[in-house]
């Protein structure tokens, strides 16, 4: 069974009384352990699509399910549980909450999920390992480069030992040896623990590493590409 | 956590959450010294006002409204041993008082003509300090005490005999002739078109020729003034009612009136005090929900429920409110208790009103906690008010339209 199965999803947008077709029409299924990129000219709906997989968005019509569990038609209130317990998110622009140290940022999710207080301390110091900077556990954001934010954001995501994780553009903001460093981590992750991975980006060197390629334009699946 | 970061958020614009704790301090400081120190004036005010009046007033069912001699009641010593059975009663002055006119030689003033039980009397108007000449009245002696102005006007000394001519109960003729035992003076009374003379209460049954134990009013003296009503139906229930039975309040109807509109002039001031506090409040609270929509967006996202978002930002009001109520008890404190120990002197008309009566011409602050709680609700209602607003937009937030800032 796919992680993500999205089956005839549409998105249309209403934009200032011109409906805006962001989604129109597209099947995927994402299996477990896949690292994979979707790509395609701004504008055709990588955002979009990756928002109603992560349950952050609606759907206008079709069906998503998330290891076999339709999402599409949950309460508010359910679907931010099932965000919680079961999808990782990795932002462009980091997003961590500011006023909490790197340790709390990612305790702060293990304590949403009811983990207790030693299980927490253990589990954030092995992230923070994993994703290389135990050194700045005791740190907030602000103090951080955005190559080391973004580190603790990916750190975030996995804290719920989600099924996947989605993350729009997550090195947009980095520099090419930041960006290197954290593809990297996060390819070993995903080949040492299995973590999923689903990218939306523009940048190539994501899709280098990527083990498929989900070409979009016009809110359609244009091609499906696995490497070998 | 949620406390954690309620508690950091709101450090985390240091100079906004200090304005916003020092207008909230402010209002506390400024609406609790002004009605500690308005409830202080108001107990001086009844203070004096009851030693005048006595706290509740008996007397025979319409002497209020027309103060007849006729109207006056029999009271014993069983009457007012009853009365003074009642919870929190602790004195009964009784008095027998109508009009006469007091001649001397060839001049004649009309006057009121007080006969009362001089120990007693002294106890609450302290009417034998006001005693300027001569000595002050003992019980069963024949004689009067003139107000000075009375007797400047007669000519009259210590020692002269005055005519006095009136009324009587029931019209009989009211006409004696006492010696003057002494001369006191009321610098408030000193302009009356008429006298004023206190005559001890067995020679006043005797000029206006009243039964033993006849009294036009009984003036009953409380512990405190708190279970005013509760008393005055006490003593409506033991009297019957052929007794007309008023408490001050209703005896000095200009009193509660001066008190309820200068205290509605102190409502109005907290009301804009605390309008202004509690503008400044929402002004904070609204920009820092504002400049934080994205983060709200992110720990939705990420698994936070809108409503343990909302009560996170709901605590950051509340506490932001807490910590400015508590700034704003703990420097007040102090202040009003420094006042309430050493009172502020009154000054103009006021002073010779209070001298009068025998009570220090200053305003100690009123210590009463309902002042506290009063405007402790208050700054609670309008922190719950200014925190429902963060809790709305929680409601309302979009948040993929929160993240992209769209
Ligand atoms: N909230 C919205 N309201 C109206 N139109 C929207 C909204 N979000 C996206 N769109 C439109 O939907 C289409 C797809 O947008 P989307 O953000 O998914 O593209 P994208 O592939 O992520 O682009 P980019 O590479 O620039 O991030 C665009 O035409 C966009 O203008
Ligand atoms: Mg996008």
């Amino acid at each position: 069974m796919p992680v993500i199965d999205a089956r005839d999803v549409y998105k249309t947008y209403e934009g200032n009384g011109v409906p805006v077709h962001a989604v129109n029409g597209i099947n995927l299924q994402v299996e477990k352990g896949e690292f994979t990129a979707i790509i395609g000219p701004s504008g055709c709906g990588k955002t979009t699509l990756l928002n109603m997989v992560g349950g952050l968005d609606s759907v206008t019509s079709g069906e998503i399910l998330i290891g076999g569990t339709r999402i599409d038609s949950m309460s508010d209130r359910e679907l931010t549980d099932f965000r919680l317990l079961r999808i990782g998110f990795v932002f462009q622009a980091y997003n961590l909450i500011p006023v909490l140290t790197a340790r709390e940022n990612i305790e702060f999710i293990m304590e949403l999920q009811g983990v207790d207080k030693a299980d927490r301390s253990v589990r954030s110091r092995e992230l923070l390992e994993a994703v290389g900077i135990a050194e700045k556990a005791e740190v907030r954001p602000a103090l951080m480069s955005g190559g080391q934010q973004q580190r603790v954001a990916v750190a975030r995501s996995l804290a719920s030992k989600p099924e996947f994780v989605l993350a729009d553009e997550p090195t947009a903001n980095l520099d090419s040896h930041a960006t290197e460093d954290l593809l990297d981590m996060m390819l070993e992750m995903n080949r040492q623990s299995g973590v999923t991975f689903v990218f939306a980006t523009h940048d190539q060197r994501v899709i280098d590493k990527a083990r498929r390629v989900v070409a979009l334009d016009d809110g359609k699946v244009v091609s499906d590409s696995t490497a070998h | 956590m949620l406390w954690t970061l309620a508690w950091r958020n709101v450090w985390r614009n240091r100079r906004r959450s200090v304005l916003t704790l020092a207008t909230i301090l402010l209002a506390v400081v400024l609406g609790l010294l002004m009605r500690s120190m308005q409830y202080g004036s108001y107990d001086a005010m009844i203070g004096s006002t009851v030693a005048r009046t006595g706290y509740i007033q008996v007397h025979g069912e319409g002497y209020w409204d027309n103060k007849s001699i006729d109207r006056s009641i029999h009271a014993d010593a069983a009457t007012l041993g009853q009365v003074m059975t009642v919870e929190g009663v602790v004195d009964v002055i009784p008095r027998l008082e109508s009009f006469a006119l007091i001649s001397f030689g060839d001049r004649t003033k009309p006057s009121a003509v007080i006969g009362t039980e001089p120990a007693v009397e002294h106890r609450y108007t302290s009417l034998a300090d006001r005693v300027v000449e001569g000595d002050y009245l003992a019980a069963g002696q024949r004689g009067v005490l003139l107000l000075r102005s009375l007797a400047d006007y007669l000519g009259a000394t210590v020692g002269d005999e005055v005519v006095l001519l009136g009324a009587g109960y029931r019209g009989q003729t009211a006409a004696d002739l006492l010696p003057v035992i002494g001369i006191f003076d009321l610098t408030m009374m000193g302009n009356l078109e008429t006298g004023m003379a206190y005559v001890p209460l067995a020679a006043a049954r005797e000029l206006y020729a009243a039964p033993p134990d006849q009294v036009t009013s009984l003036s009953v003296m409380l512990d405190n003034g708190g279970a005013l009503q509760v008393t005055a139906d006490a003593l409506v229930a033991i009297l019957g009612t052929d007794y007309e039975v008023m408490t001050w309040r209703e005896t000095s109807k200009e009193v509660v009136q001066q008190i309820q509109s200068d205290s509605a002039g102190g409502i109005f001031m907290l009301g804009i005090l605390y309008m202004v506090a509690g503008f400044g409040l929402l002004g904070t609270v609204l920009m820092s929900t504002m400049e934080r929509r994205r983060e709200f967006g992110v720990m939705n996202a990420v698994g936070l429920r809108r409503s343990r978002l909302a009560m996170v930002l709901f605590i950051e009001t509340i506490a932001l409110v807490v910590v400015g109520v508590v700034a704003g008890l703990i420097v007040s404190m102090p202040i009003i208790y420094w006042f309430h120990l050493h009172p502020i002197p009154v000054t103009g008309d006021l002073v010779t009103v209070f001298e009068e009566f025998n009570i220090p011409p200053f305003i100690p602050f009123a210590l009463d906690p309902g002042i506290f709680v009063a405007q402790g609700l208050v700054v609670l209602v309008m922190a719950l008010v200014v925190a429902s607003f963060p809790i709305v937009s929680i409601r309302r937030l979009h948040i993929m339209r929160a993240i992209t800032g769209r």
